[in-house]
């Protein structure tokens, strides 16, 4: 499959210079500590605190793997050779997955201790686990869309927001739900539904975007 | 086989090509001034960017829509499209791979003379060996049509050699843009562009010359 070897190529590029992974993790961190600090019983809120976090951090990495091929110009090699603008973003949306579970992996558990969290730890890393898949899907599909604007790093929060409030709506019950070992599979259902509408959108119009 | 017709492209206002039509193949010297519309129609030609108007087939089908076309084109132009962190091994197998090919990428090495560099990284690499991976790069699905877009222009003497024996070797149809007229004479066609429009297309060198001239 070429878009897996697309992404282990955005992988290999990681491993050597751990650029987004350093940042996303420290930020993360960062952010983890700050609201645990001033933030009374941010228990109460982990899912609403531990979402913002991701959004963030997420924001750093999914659009730096597309943009980074536009501003050294290897996209032109990419759109040279026979990939589909399909495969080159699904090879993107593999990268950004495998990199945010990656994250997930090492803030989930900080964050729940750190914010002193009460409930079903693994229901609701598994929900999250989830949750933070279909926003990588979603985000990194759409942001091919900015990747010709101007101050595109900052756009892609602002214009995205819209569109993947659902998701962090829906994310928000299901993982609160989780914490008290309820698995709320209609909300999950929904995210994942929701996923798949958006990225097959965005496949349908990467002839024209990428 | 590359069929052009009515073919015209626009970035925003500037219009880069207009209504160029012509039928080529075998080994095809396109040139013209900066700004005559030559990388514009190169990068067409791979698929790279698609026309504001008419169409271009190559092999028969539209390279911009068509995998299996762009599986037969290999491209290498001034800028070398090659991943900076990566060494040159690392690069030429990962567009190896997704042109789904294993070539021995030794023999390429060697024979563009960057054995001793292979385990390099590119960013780390002078932009004549630069040029020399990306030309292997451009073959290495040894395509069936080669375009070669003003590759050598700032190269010394020694990899402009290389890289003109292997546009001159070529079995395929090249493509092969340049400002440098002397250049031009491996080739045995000509399309001479002017401010995005056809000025020559034919097989005379002298004729090219004159429609080149024309435009100063």
């Amino acid at each position: 499959m070429r878009l897996l070897e697309l992404a282990k190529k955005d992988l290999r590029l990681e491993i050597k210079n751990k650029s987004n992974i350093s940042l996303m993790l420290l930020f993360s961190l960062t952010a983890a500590f700050l609201f645990s600090a001033s933030i009374s019983e941010p228990g109460k809120i982990f899912s609403s605190l531990l979402l913002i976090i991701f959004f963030l951090a997420g924001m750093l990495g999914y659009s730096a793997s597309f943009l980074k091929e536009y501003d050294s110009g290897t996209i032109e090699g990419l759109k040279a050779s026979p990939l589909t603008p399909q495969e080159i973003i699904g090879g993107k949306i593999l990268f950004n997955l495998f990199l945010m579970l990656a994250i997930q992996t090492f803030i989930f558990p900080v964050c729940y201790a750190l914010f002193d969290v009460e409930g079903d730890f693994v229901l609701a890393f598994s929900t999250f686990a989830i949750c933070n898949a279909a926003l990588s899907v979603t985000i990194t599909s759409l942001s091919p869309l900015l990747s010709h604007s101007r101050a595109r790093e900052m756009l892609l929060p602002v214009m995205l927001f819209p569109v993947i409030f659902p998701l962090i709506n829906s994310t928000v019950i299901a993982v609160n739900s989780a914490l008290e070992s309820f698995l709320d599979f209609e909300r999950i259902l929904f995210i994942v539904a929701y996923t798949g509408i958006i990225s097959s959108l965005s496949m349908i119009t990467a002839d024209r975007v990428v | 086989m590359i069929e052009v017709r009515d073919l015209s492209k626009q970035f925003g206002r500037k219009i880069v090509l207009k209504g160029l039509n012509f039928k080529v193949n075998g080994k095809v010297a396109v040139l013209g001034y900066n700004g005559a519309g030559k990388s514009t129609l190169a990068k067409i030609v791979a698929g790279i960017i698609r026309p504001t108007e008419g169409e271009v087939k190559v092999f028969g089908k539209d390279p911009s829509t068509s995998p299996d076309a762009r599986k037969r084109i290999g491209i290498a132009t001034h800028n070398p499209m090659l991943y900076g962190e990566l060494t040159v091994k690392e690069n030429l197998k990962f567009y190896s791979r997704i042109y789904g090919g294993e070539k021995k990428l030794e023999e390429l090495a060697e024979r563009f003379g960057f054995l001793d560099y292979l385990n390099s990284k590119v960013s780390e690499l002078s932009r004549g060996y630069l040029q020399r991976v990306s030309l292997a790069k451009a073959i290495v699905n040894d395509p069936d049509l080669l375009i070669l877009d003003e590759i050598t222009s700032g190269l010394d003497l020694e990899v402009r050699k290389k890289v003109l024996d292997t546009a001159e070797s070529f079995k395929g149809t090249l493509l092969f843009t340049t400002h440098n007229i002397e250049e031009a004479r491996i080739c045995d066609k000509f399309i001479v562009l002017r401010n995005g429009v056809l000025a020559y297309n034919g097989k005379s060198f002298e004729k090219a010359l004159e429609a080149l001239n024309e435009i100063t």
